[in-house]
């Protein structure tokens, strides 16, 4: 093979591990601007969102276009759920006592999942078929697709939501300012519930979308959830589009460093970017969002 | 005559940008060693900003500032105690985990010298410069008027008092300057006229004091000079005589509350 | 903290420390006595982590690294080259303390999240180092063969013994910590953990200090390193992953983040919850996970502020009228 093509390859293969990346970092952007925290619990819902699918799809039997939205409100209801107990409840919610919050609700959600289904891994059938599809010289599984289509949708969605119907805008409102959200009558612990329900969809879909490549286990949420939060900081923490630019450019990063230099350190890869970004541009890329303080 | 004629602060062609935004243009003006200048101003004047590059907090776009004709605009803020310059906060940056004279003692941490080494040993040098340390706070604290409030935890007072606590922290390194941050903001009138005669007693003893203030009344009661800014500029620098009448000045205020009964 | 408060701390420390001395010969059987040693290594965790984030205000997620770093440069330098296990230590914790320093410079220019995912990924990446460098750490099955120590010809390997030893580091370290607190630099710490910016207009170096105990901090933790490493004769990679720092962080906020007593119960969890919940399995991890929400929500303060060691914080984060306001923009239908 040569040269470009192997380039190609590694992009390709890094350009669909990047959508994952991308829509993991959007759940943590979507709570950390509602709240400034940094919602610990993320990785493990994308877990929940593959593991419950599976298990619905192998144990239930259940077919695979309805485990995937069954999935998706499964763990929609967990971060509901998980907001309402953990969160809501503080008087006084400070960013660094609901981040250490979320540990906690992180640390439950993955012992929860290994109670109740297992240690073993789980996988889904592919979407459509597993014949690899041929660009150019490379080649990829067509779920890579599937994971870049549900990438391309939730951030088109994601920006509709959030820019155009007034219930994201009142999200948004609230995530600037709570106390002035409040007075002018929104509700601003319902919009942190929601917050948090959006992050758990967003992160269920693509624990769901992804299962058919990785296949998934009870733990496999954790590294995946950090290797998201760098992807967002790479971005840029908060900004809607940091999400996509900073895990596309993390899953290449990956891909291209493993396959061309060397795999054994792929996963500090993740890491050293994250260092590197702070060290020298903490606002990612593409800056932080919210309102900067005079 | 006293043969004081260098200034104890200068400030040379002062300038600070925020990005488009210009905060202070083309500042210059001087203190005198044993006085009192006040630097008032509408809000958005500049006032803070000034204070700001005064302390270390910010540093100057262009321009200089001198202490005794020795550059400082690039001192971080724990340097400039050591030269000799303290500071008070209008939003009082109390330290509430500790007590009273426990704030204090910070104030003089730069008159200490043991650090990290020093401590974790307890070598006797420490032990007797602890000593030091407490009576020099104890001293400040009973100056201000609060020695009988020292071992409270600094929470629990009230708000006249811990601007009285923020002016004794900033008095126990012994500075010969004394940058006054809104000192009567949020206070009482009785209380205003406490930290009035505090600020002379201090000024009676050779303390230099510059002070940001709103409080008119305060201003013209106790300022040998005054300094009118607005939007970034110096309009006026004279007496409370000449700033009364300026022209200049009367138009920067038309109109507004700043005449404090 | 009063003056006063702090020569208590002294005489209590004292007087139960000497206490503790008892423990081996009442534990019922040497696992006991293992407990104990390990409650001994974590208490100098904690107890440096604690001083850290609690009286340093700083959030260090990268603690587990330390103690890593300590074991395993120790282990490796006795294990594989045949260093003296003493002189292992020594550069194992003067190796550690120059990586702090290093790692410090750029990371301690950030705050709050920045700081935390920093020396979070600095974890990350050391683990990712424990796990590849196969040749040296024997990779993911571990160190192995790792000596004990060894005083004038007298074996500290076993527990009884280790425990001794073990007894007079952590009791040497807690006192260093003592020392520190009540003085002129523990006074700026304390300050700066409240205000860095109303302590640096008083005069503190608060960058100088705060890489200064970061230094520190991490120093400790590599003695521990070196403790449980010459103590167990093994080192695996999981024990210092990212989710280690994570526990110690939760564990100390629980144990109350900023009082002296909390790491002493924290260490207590941290060693006992584990033992006691050992029955239930994947259970304890639950449990753990949701009576950390648990006590978060209702104690911020942690148990020792729950047992009156230390007085409840008084400043609330929101203003308590804003806070107000949000609760009554809830309360439509």
């Amino acid at each position: 093979m040569d040269y470009a093509s192997v380039i190609l390859q590694l992009a390709l293969s890094g350009l669909a591990t990047g959508g994952i990346y991308a829509l993991v970092a959007l759940g943590f952007n979507i709570v950390f601007r509602s709240t400034d925290a940094i919602n610990f619990a993320q990785g493990e819902w994308v877990m929940a969102g593959g593991m419950i699918a599976a298990f619905l799809y192998q144990a239930a039997g259940l077919p695979l276009w309805t485990v995937v939205p069954i999935g998706a409100l499964a763990v929609v209801a967990l971060g509901a759920a998980s907001e309402r107990l953990a969160v809501h409840p503080l008087t006084s919610p400070g960013p660094m006592l609901i981040t250490l919050i979320t540990i906690g609700v992180a640390i439950a959600t993955k012992a929860a999942v290994m109670l109740t289904l297992g240690k073993a891994p789980a996988g889904l059938p592919a979407f459509a078929g597993s014949a690899p599809v041929h660009i150019g010289n490379a080649a990829i599984p067509p779920q890579a697709l599937w994971v870049l289509l549900t990438m391309a949708l939730v951030m088109v969605a994601s920006h509709f939501f959030f820019e155009r119907t007034l219930l994201g805008k009142a999200m948004r409102a609230a995530a600037a300012d709570r106390e002035a959200a409040a007075l002018v009558g929104i509700n601003v612990g319902s919009m942190v519930t929601r917050a948090f329900m959006i992050a758990a969809g967003v992160g269920a879909l693509a624990g769901i979308v992804v299962t058919p490549i990785t296949m998934t286990s009870f733990n496999a949420g954790t590294f995946l959830g950090f290797k998201g939060f760098s992807a967002a900081m790479l971005g840029g923490l908060g900004n809607p589009y940091g999400a996509l630019v900073g895990g596309v450019l993390l899953g290449l990063l990956e891909s291209l460093s493993a396959g061309l230099i060397s795999s054994a350190y792929k996963d500090a890869v993740a890491f050293v970017v994250l260092l590197f970004i702070l060290f020298v541009r903490p606002d990612g890329l593409l800056g932080r969002a919210g309102v900067s303080r005079v | 005559m006293t043969a004081a004629a260098q200034p104890l602060i200068e400030v040379r062609g002062l300038s600070k940008n925020y990005g488009g935004v210009t905060a202070i243009e083309d500042l210059s003006f001087s203190v005198m060693p044993g006085m009192i200048k006040a630097v008032i101003g509408p809000n958005g004047a500049g006032k803070t900003t000034l204070f700001n590059m005064l302390t270390g907090v910010d540093r100057p776009s262009r321009g200089k500032i001198l202490l005794d004709g020795k550059p400082i605009h690039d001192l971080p803020p724990h340097r400039r105690v050591e030269v000799g310059m303290a500071r008070t906060f209008q939003n009082l940056q109390i330290f509430d985990r500790m007590s009273v004279i426990e704030n204090v003692m910070v104030g003089r941490h730069v008159r200490g010298r043991g650090g990290m080494a020093t401590a974790l040993l307890r070598l006797p040098g420490a032990r007797r410069e602890e000593k030091d340390v407490l009576e020099a706070s104890r001293a400040a604290l009973d100056a201000v008027g609060l020695g009988n409030r020292a071992d409270d935890p600094a929470a629990g007072l009230s708000f006249g008092e811990r601007k009285l606590l923020e002016v004794a922290r900033a008095m126990a390194s012994e500075p010969r300057l004394l940058l006054l941050d809104e000192p009567a903001a949020g206070l009482a009138a009785r209380d205003i006229a406490r930290i009035s005669d505090l600020i002379l007693r201090l000024n009676g003893q050779g303390i230099t004091v510059l002070l940001v203030e709103h409080n008119m009344r305060l201003v013209m009661g106790i300022s040998g000079n005054i300094l009118a800014l607005n939007f970034g500029r110096k309009i006026a620098e004279g007496t409370g005589e000449e700033i009364r009448r300026d022209r200049g000045v009367i138009e920067a205020y038309f109109g507004s509350e700043d005449y404090d009964a | 903290m009063k003056r006063a408060a702090f020569a208590r701390n002294r005489i209590a420390f004292a007087l139960f420390w000497a206490a503790v001395l008892v423990f081996p010969a009442l534990a019922p059987n040497p696992y006991i006595v293992n407990l104990g040693v390990f409650w001994l290594i974590n208490l100098i965790l904690l107890a440096s982590l604690n001083l850290l984030m609690g009286y340093g205000g700083q959030i260090s997620l990268s603690h587990a690294a330390f103690f890593g770093l300590g074991a395993y440069i120790s282990g490796v330098l006795s294990a594989k080259f045949g260093v003296s296990p003493w002189l292992g230590a020594l550069a194992a914790i003067v190796a550690s303390a120059a990586i702090a320093a290093l790692i410090a410079l750029p990371t301690l220019r950030l705050k709050g999240h920045y700081l935390a995912m920093a020396t979070l990924g600095f974890n990350a990446v050391v683990s990712v180092l424990f796990v590849e460098m196969r040749g040296l750490t024997g990779g993911p099955n571990g160190l192995t063969n790792v000596p004990s120590l060894e005083l004038f010809g007298f074996s500290l390997a076993g527990d009884v013994r280790f425990f001794y030893f073990a007894w007079i580091v952590t009791g040497v370290v807690i006192v260093l910590i003592l020392n520190l607190l009540d003085s002129r630099m523990g006074r700026a710490l304390r300050a700066l953990s409240t205000s860095e910016v109303a302590a640096e207009s008083m005069g503190v170096p608060v960058f100088r200090y705060k890489v200064q105990l970061f230094v520190l901090t991490a120093a400790m933790a590599a003695v521990a390193g070196c403790l449980y490493v010459h103590h167990i004769n093994f080192a695996s990679p999981e024990t210092f992953d990212f989710m280690a720092s994570v526990m110690m962080l939760v564990v100390v906020a629980l144990g109350g983040t900023g009082t002296f007593w909390g790491p002493f119960l924290a260490a207590l969890v941290y060693v006992g919850l584990p033992e006691v919940l050992h029955a239930f399995e994947g259970f304890e991890v639950l449990l753990f996970g949701a009576s950390l929400v648990v006590v978060l929500l209702f104690f911020p303060s942690g148990l020792a502020g729950l047992l009156r060691l230390r007085p409840r914080r008084s400043r609330p984060e929101t203003p308590p009228r804003a806070a107000a306001v949000v609760r009554l923009s809830e309360r439509r239908p």
